[in-house]
């Protein structure tokens, strides 16, 4: 489940966060939960509140520069090492930037990695030599194999940790295919 | 013009290098002290949303850009600091971009 974030930028000054604080509250905006990320001049501040649309209209209103982002929301059990609640569900193994958790009902919580967790359809993934190739487009009826690695299954997906940027054309039903041209190609070459 | 640590210094030289950084030219307002005896030039940048990203990685790019830039056109190390929009005082008329808090 992709959730919305709001990210503002704030100076990293005793008292900055209390304004945005009391805005959201004064327009009846429930923070679920933050996290921080500063340095020694500035910081972010990352939220996940219970209206984003209106949140974000009150900090612009006031000022701020908001950014939205779109995080994961994973649901798991509060205790150690829990797996997913949905089977199906990809928790990175390297929530790597950041997690949020936040509490829903007793004793659930949801960690939100920020991460966009790049999916592609099992059959978009082919194997050449041991190491896992996609087809990248690059031209009109051009394919160009190229290197990824690849991470858990996400339901009948599989998520692409390395390789690909996200703006990529890649070949999905055709890839079976462009391998077999690929390694016919090469075997008449020798 | 201003006087930094003998380097000569002109606003619009200051104004040149945010702009090549930001392509747009951001508020901001140059600030003189003195520490121990030296000028100290501090360039206090607002942070707009074009430029404003989640990643915290990437907000120091662009002061290390920023810092660079003025560093390259100006001949002089200087403090850049991101400051929140809005919070650079806006004048009527024409802008005061310069404090100087030197005693002289």
């Amino acid at each position: 489940m992709m959730i919305k974030q709001l990210s503002l930028f704030l100076e990293n000054t005793p008292g900055r966060i209390q304004e945005p604080c009391r805005l959201l509250a004064g327009a009846g905006v429930n923070i679920r939960t933050l996290t921080l990320a500063d340095t020694q001049q500035f910081g972010i501040l990352r939220l996940i509140v219970s209206d984003w649309e209106k949140g974000r209209q009150v900090l612009q209103d006031a000022g701020y520069v908001v950014n939205v982002t779109e995080v994961v929301a994973v649901e798991v059990d509060d205790r150690p090492g829990a797996p997913p609640r949905q089977p199906n569900q990809y928790l990175p193994g390297d929530v790597d930037r950041y997690a949020f958790d936040a509490r829903k009902g007793q004793d659930l919580v949801i960690a939100v990695s920020a991460r966009d967790v790049l999916t592609l359809p099992q059959e978009a993934i082919q194997t050449i030599g041991g190491e896992s190739v996609v087809f990248v487009r690059e031209g009109a009826d051009r394919f160009v194999a190229r290197p990824v690695e690849v991470g858990d299954r996400v339901g009948a997906r599989r998520a692409v940790l390395r390789g690909l940027n996200g703006s990529e054309a890649v070949a999905v039903a055709g890839a079976f295919n462009l391998k077999a041209e690929l390694l016919k190609s090469t075997l008449s070459g020798e | 013009m201003l006087i930094i640590r003998g380097v000569n210094v002109f606003p619009s030289q200051i104004e040149a290098a945010l702009l090549q950084v930001e392509g747009t030219l951001p508020h901001y307002q140059i600030i003189l002290t003195r520490q121990k005896g030296l000028d100290a030039l501090e360039v206090q940048v607002e942070v707009t949303q074009e430029f404003f990203s989640d990643e915290v990685r990437e907000l120091e790019a662009l002061h290390d850009r920023l810092v660079d830039a003025l560093d390259h056109t100006l001949g002089l190390r200087v403090t850049v600091r991101l400051v929140q929009p809005r919070t650079i005082q806006r004048s009527e008329g024409k802008a005061k971009r310069v404090i100087d808090r030197r005693e002289s």
